[in-house]
């Protein structure tokens, strides 16, 4: 008896233990498996689809899209160890699910219902950015959880009533944007793509009048350099596919692919433009490069979705904190990559406009006020799929395939014609509009990301400005946009508008660390 | 005492001797043969009844009906070339040996030839709205030589000792779509005849018009009207074939009203030169490596692949007509319309090449559902299949490839597959 006993529990064991593999990261949602490249016998389709019982369109197994991912991705469920109902990502558990018992930290999302966005007490530390200019080093680290003040999606469970609007979708001038309604899916590939977060290519919402092909206007082409110039600056990517129409050149086609870029120009792979135009055309993103992500995790392992990061070295992964278990294995030692830091679950930068945040804390020599800082000293971009030099705009060109309007860097100079002669979008309008007109750059540094959670943020709107502060359209609310301070703490923490701020002035809770 | 057992046992051998030119296609189960219309005089009856001795109900000569059946279709016996338990079709000289004709359409009961873990897929289109356009094949299970290598089945429409199946038998989906009225379906009592009419009545593989087992539980609900599928001549036109029909998973395109271009009969598989491991499972466009119109591509082994006039209607909707009249709650136009019942809110489309018998065989299959999700997908009525099924795999619900390769012969929900990527067997199968 003792034997089978033995037996069955060997058997059980390895029944456990096999399973691991489908449920290691991605869960059913692995590209290759699902695509059918590793071979046709994909078990992820039965994990959500039904054929003919479903409960919901696209015979999914609930009644919607968000009710499904919402069986393993939600609070109270073990499917998956994100929970984007209240920010957090948990352990893995040895039978492949949610260790509901050991946090691994918090989600960069924020969460849906809850988040834990240190948004009362951010941190900032002014430095010398030149040998005269201050600049700032902020961090927002994670707190408790809190009910959030906005989020993506309006849920029963956040009580948010969105307006639920696109902001900024569509062509110049053509008003606030479109009413649509978004789900999970509106951004995210269930199936997996091999995007980073499986995001869909170009995201998708439903509603009339949206459109997630960019339109730029053409400003002028230019035969010497075949160089195709923008009436504003482009958020095109080298590989984005594009149509060229009206310009009366050979750039006109479709399905061609972007060779090159600058802000305001971009030349096409095979396109030479034989002669220079005038003013003409437009050009539309029919598909994007999409946002590169790291390896696939070994099996057993999932990846970090926490705000964890650190600085490692591009085009080495090992160096980057890409996975549960390194995140796991550095919070027990105190250290990953010979950097020490924080890396519980209550780690990390939501802020993540500099990595790390703060290299004074690791290195004395990095005072804050000499400039010019040792190389050592030097941050980098925010990089959560490793990838520091390429990820803040691919992100932002994501963004903006919803929010057309709001990606801005430099308008023309309203006074010239010269394509030559433009300024930073907050200096000078986006001609033809009369909404998005002067706006905050989002380039690198100042990406979609840097200011806005994705999912849902707890900061607090309390002031008498923030609390009422008017969406495009002039309602007022009390919203939090997605942002990651409470009140406008968000413009604060890279701006000093008084100019009295004095490098090494540190603001924020006792004893900082990273990441 | 030795001798006479010697003399029964003789005397047997040369009643089923004598009789194999009666067991011809159709065998006992002509229906012109057992309507009388060719005269009262069949001598059919005294194949399977008894009058006064019978063994079973309905006065057969066996303890019941699928008894009764297998008596000639099962893996053991001789009477006919059609071997239901392990799903194969001999070629009609040679029944209990070799040469096999090929692998059944159906799948088998008992064992299946289904090469449920290789199939082939071109991906012609990752659109979502082009996923009918996709070729696919699913070959026919052989072994290390080339030979047909049926395995034990995953799923059965019959629970047998031979099978040691014991899947629920529900007849899931039957009855009118309700809101949380009608449930999962009844529960039934299922035998051969509750699909097939033994006596012949002219449709497509002898299928009754309005299946309608015995509900055990619940109520069952038949269909209002006949299901009809119209079968091929019984007669081979060729007088100098046989009138066995192909049975298998190996058809050409052949032009509609032109019979003779079809594989319909065995002898015409033979003619051919098709091996036994030949054949598509799939049958979405035959050939399968080919863009087809459904006016001449679409799956046909009756020989109409598409509506034309005279009367005519295409295989794949009459066939799905005719599972529907059990499966009714099954039956869908638009995958994304909810059908406004609780259970079986929202169904795939089962409308041209997505016929049930595309994703699903009849009798049952061998594809191995070993995955997370795949092994533990429940039923209808929320129970998971909890008894052996043949190591680790979960009820493969008559599908036929493994896991839920059933989908992905048809979609790439990742959008990542370029146009014209080949997935499958190296080097690719031919046709048919």
């Amino acid at each position: 008896m003792r034997r089978l006993a033995l037996v069955l529990a060997g058997g059980a064991l390895w029944l456990i233990l096999a399973a691991v593999p489908a449920l290691a990261d991605g869960g059913p949602h692995v590209m290759t498996q699902n695509n059918g490249s590793l071979g046709i016998n994909a078990d992820g389709c039965a994990g959500c689809h039904r054929a003919h019982t479903a409960q919901g369109p696209f015979l999914i197994n609930a009644a919607d899209e968000t009710a499904l991912c919402k069986t393993c991705h939600g609070a109270a469920v073990t499917g998956s160890t994100v929970d984007v109902m209240t920010g957090v990502q948990y352990a893995l558990d040895v039978d492949g699910l949610r260790d509901p018992a050991t946090l691994l930290g918090a989600l960069r999302g924020g969460g849906y219902d809850q988040a834990r966005l240190d948004a009362g007490d951010a941190s900032r530390l002014s430095y010398l950015r030149t040998a005269t200019a201050v600049s700032q080093r902020p961090k927002v680290g994670v707190g408790a959880a809190e009910d959030v003040t906005s989020a993506h999606m309006a849920m029963t469970e956040n009580g948010l009533t969105n307006p639920g609007i696109a902001w900024g979708n569509g062509a110049v001038g053509s008003g606030i944007g479109p009413v649509v309604e978004i789900s999970c899916a509106s951004c995210h590939n269930p199936h997996g793509n091999g995007q980073y977060r499986i995001l869909n290519r170009i995201p998708e919402a439903t509603g009339v009048g949206f459109d997630d092909g960019w339109v730029v206007d053409v400003l002028a082409t230019v035969a010497s350099n075949d160089r195709i110039y923008t009436e504003v600056s482009h958020a095109l990517l080298v590989g984005d596919i594009v149509t060229v129409a009206g310009t009366g050149t050979a750039a006109d086609g479709t399905n061609l692919t972007v060779a090159s870029i600058s802000s305001n120009y971009f030349t096409l792979t095979g396109v030479d433009i034989l002669a220079d135009t005038g003013v003409g055309g437009a050009v539309t993103r029919t598909s994007g490069v999409g946002v590169t992500d790291a390896t696939l995790p070994a099996a057993g392992d999932t990846r970090n979705y926490t705000v964890m990061q650190t600085k490692g070295t591009e085009g080495t992964e090992s160096t980057y904190l890409l996975y549960a278990s390194q995140v796991a294995t550095a919070a027990g030692a105190g250290t990953f990559n010979s950097i020490p830091g924080d890396y519980t679950a209550t780690g990390g930068d939501y802020f993540a406009r500099n990595v790390p945040w703060n290299p004074q804390i690791n290195n004395a020599a990095c005072d804050p006020t000499i400039f010019p800082a040792p190389a050592a000293c030097a941050t980098a971009n925010s990089a959560p799929n490793g990838r520091p030099s390429t990820f803040s705009g691919q992100i932002t060109a994501w963004c903006s395939s919803c929010h057309t309007r709001y990606f801005a860097n430099s308008n023309p100079n309203p006074t010239t014609v010269d394509p030559l002669d433009t300024g930073a979008a907050w200096m000078y309008p986006r001609p033809g509009e009369d909404i998005y007109m002067y706006q905050h750059r989002t380039v690198a540094g100042r990406d979609c990301l840097t200011c806005h959670v994705s999912h849902g943020s707890n900061a607090a709107m309390t002031g008498t400005f923030s609390g009422s502060y008017e969406y495009p359209d002039g309602t007022a609310s009390a919203s939090s946009r997605l942002l990651k301070v409470d009140n406008r703490g968000t413009c604060q923490a890279c701006h000093d508008p008084t100019g009295t701020i004095v490098a090494g002035t540190y603001i924020g809770p006792a004893s900082p660390t990273v990441p | 005492m030795r001798r006479l057992a010697l003399l029964i046992a003789g005397g047997a051998l040369w009643l089923i001797l004598a009789a194999a030119p009666a067991l011809a296609d159709g065998g006992p189960h002509v229906m012109t043969v057992n309507n009388g219309s060719l005269g009262i005089n069949a001598d059919s009856c005294a194949g399977c009844h008894r009058a006064h001795t019978a063994q079973g109900p309905f006065l057969i000569n066996a303890a019941d009906e699928t008894a009764l059946c297998l008596t000639c279709h099962g893996a053991v016996a001789a009477g006919a070339t059609t071997d239901v338990a392990s799903g194969i079709q001999y070629q009609l000289a040679a029944r209990g040996g070799t040469p096999l004709l090929g692998a059944l359409r159906s799948g088998g009961f008992v064992q299946a030839a289904i090469d449920s873990g290789n199939p082939a897929r071109v991906l012609v289109s990752n659109n979502l709205a082009s996923s009918d356009d996709q070729w696919a094949k699913v070959r026919v299970r052989t072994d290390i030589s080339g030979g047909v290598d049926p395995a034990p089945v995953t799923s059965a429409h019959l629970n047998l000792a031979d099978n040691g199946l014991s899947a629920p038998t529900v007849a899931w989906g039957n009855g009118p779509i309700g809101l949380g009225l009608n449930g999962p379906g009844p529960t039934v009592s299922m035998a051969c005849a509750s699909c097939h009419n033994p006596h012949g009545n002219g449709q497509y593989r002898i299928l009754v018009p309005i299946p309608d087992p015995e509900a055990t539980s619940g109520t069952f609900t038949p269909a209002a009207a006949d299901a009809v599928v119209a079968d091929s001549p019984a007669d081979n036109p060729d007088a100098a074939e046989s009138d066995t029909k192909n049975y298998t998973v190996i058809q050409t395109r052949g032009t509609p009203g032109t019979l003779s271009t079809y594989l319909l009969y065995a002898d015409d598989v033979s003619d051919a030169g098709y091996g036994p491991a030949t054949g598509d499972y799939w049958h979405v466009r035959v050939p399968w490596n080919t863009a087809s119109t459904p006016t001449t591509g679409a799956d046909a082994p009756n020989g109409i692949p598409a509506n034309r006039v005279g009367g005519f209607f295409a295989f794949n909707d009459q066939m799905t007509a005719w599972c529907s009249a059990c499966h009714t709650r099954y039956a869908s136009a638009a995958g994304d319309t909810p059908s406004g019942d609780e259970l079986f809110a929202y169904r795939h489309e089962t409308v041209g090449n997505r016929a049930c018998t595309t994703c699903h065989v009849a009798h049952g299959s061998n594809a191995r559902m070993e995955g997370t999700f795949s092994s533990s997908q429940p039923f209808p009525n929320g129970d998971v299949p909890a008894y052996d099924i043949g190591g680790a795999t979960g009820d493969s619900r008559l599908l036929k490839v493994d896991n839920r390769g059933t989908c992905q012969l048809c979609h790439d929900p990742t959008g990542t597959v370029a146009n014209g990527t080949y997935t499958g067997p190296i080097p690719a199968p031919g046709v048919p």
